[in-house]
């Protein structure tokens, strides 16, 4: 029988260990689940590391469908994704649905957006991101792209600052109210929501947000497909015009200014059907 | 006292152009190295530094480990740094691979203290050697089979077993 194999010894070995076999480590004894959880890289056992199916949004179907490999050992995925409106039904690491408490009753423009990595934590929150406030006026004046007057509604910062959010935690199951305060130099309008195609990032840790321009503008994003995304090299837009035309930018951030660099444009003839992501 | 001369365990052999350092096990078996293999060993590195009397003592390695280790350092650094990308050098590289993996064809209790040696002698190279080993030897194994191989008691309550059951159930195959 092997003896006991001190701490830092054991850690050495785990650090060589692939992330499945890590999961497996922390079911030996307490000693080693404690030795796994302290190597610092944060629930890696949790992270996916093989595709097994994909979410397709199909234009005419109202929820997703996934597409994998039948198997019996596969119950919880399936096609009919079963939302109700003022529900939310995630699938973090036990791969299972939930349904989340209502919403704040006086909110009603909103896209809730899911927050969760399973490197950080197991739990998700759900973000609220309302839309932009309607014009109130009884006649508001006729839109015009170029306007030399400014126009009190459409010159209004948005979002304001600081911006509440409401936010749904999965560790309480509450609703809380999440102040953001606009932090770098861009300041976005109603006006600028309403021409430029732009997004906000949130900074969940120092509560903050930042208003970010992309490379093309409101009208080219009707027939181009926007896409965000990140990715090690940062944070990263695509977009799919005329169908096979596809083009990426990554976004340059040096000494707090940011810019876009494009990277790479594929044409090709080949029609995407529609939005695929990896499950 | 730092000057290498006043340690009595360095001795010249060979000709007298060779260095050597007497190293001396847990069990009192005496060992004449060569002072470039010993100082792999961060740990004999700096007691030759420090000087001393009648050899380097290694109160927490037993002669059996210890000779494997010596065997590694021999080795390793015997190997000298030729030209890179030349042919020697891959055929040295490949040479040296092949060593490793032979000295490694051991059971696992003998690993274990290898490994242990390795990191009391701080002998980078082989506790990176020992740990992959044994990495290797868990990675395809359930928890009850590692349990087995290092004659280890589960510990879990019914109620963690089960905390645990449902978080892998969340790791993707």
């Amino acid at each position: 029988m092997a003896p006991r194999l001190p701490d830092d010894v054991l850690e050495a070995i785990l650090r060589r260990l692939p992330r499945r076999s890590l999961a497996e480590s922390r079911r030996v004894c307490t000693a080693w689940r404690a030795a796994v959880d302290a190597l610092g890289l944060q629930r890696p056992h949790l992270l996916p590391h093989a595709v097994r199916g994909v979410f397709v949004n199909f234009f005419d179907y109202r929820w997703p469908r996934f597409f994998a490999r039948p198997s019996p050992e596969r119950p919880w995925i399936h096609g009919n994704l079963d939302f109700h409106p003022g529900e939310f039904c995630v699938l973090p690491t036990t791969r299972r649905w939930e349904r989340a408490s209502c919403p704040p009753m006086e909110l009603r423009d909103y896209v809730a957006c899911l927050v969760f990595d399973p490197a950080i934590s197991p739990h998700y929150e759900v973000f609220l991101i309302p839309s932009v406030p309607e014009d109130t006026r009884e006649t508001p004046p006729p839109f015009m792209p170029v306007s030399g007057d400014l126009d009190p509604y459409r010159s209004m910062e948005w979002p304001f600052s600081p911006c509440t959010l409401h936010v749904l935690s999965s560790s309480t199951r509450q609703w809380e109210a999440r102040s953001f305060v606009r932090e770098g130099k861009a300041v976005g309008t109603v006006e600028d929501v309403q021409l430029d195609l732009l997004f906000c990032r949130i900074s969940l840790t120092n509560g903050t947000y930042e208003v970010i321009r992309t490379p093309i503008d409101i009208e080219e994003g009707k027939h181009a497909r926007p896409f965000l995304g990140k990715s090690e090299k940062g944070v990263y837009f695509a977009t799919i015009a005329d169908h096979d035309i596809l083009r990426v930018w990554i976004l340059s951030e040096l000494c707090g200014n940011t810019d876009w660099i494009l990277k790479i444009i594929v044409t090709s003839g080949a029609q995407p059907c529609g939005e695929c992501y990896a499950a | 006292m730092a000057a290498a001369d006043s340690c009595d365990g360095i001795s010249t052999s060979g000709g007298g152009w060779e260095k050597t350092v007497t190293l001396v096990s847990s069990d009192d078996a005496r060992f004449e190295v060569r002072e470039a293999a010993a100082s792999l060993s961060q740990t004999v590195r700096r007691m030759i530094r420090a000087g001393g009397d009648g050899g380097i003592p290694l109160p927490k390695v037993d002669a059996r480990t210890l000779s494997t280790v010596l065997e590694y350092c021999n080795k390793h650094a015997a190997v000298p740094a030729p030209a890179p990308e030349s042919s020697s050098a891959e055929a040295a590289a490949v040479d040296l691979e092949w060593f490793d993996k032979e000295l490694m064809h051991v059971d696992l209790a003998t690993l274990c203290s290898l490994i242990r040696a390795a990191d009391y002698l701080e002998v980078a190279g082989l506790l990176d050697l020992t740990c992959k080993t044994v990495a290797d030897m868990i990675k395809s194994k359930t928890a009850e089979e590692i349990r087995q191989m290092f004659g280890i008691q589960n510990d879990f309550t019914p109620e963690e077993e089960e905390q645990l059951s449902r978080e892998n159930a969340g790791v993707f195959e």
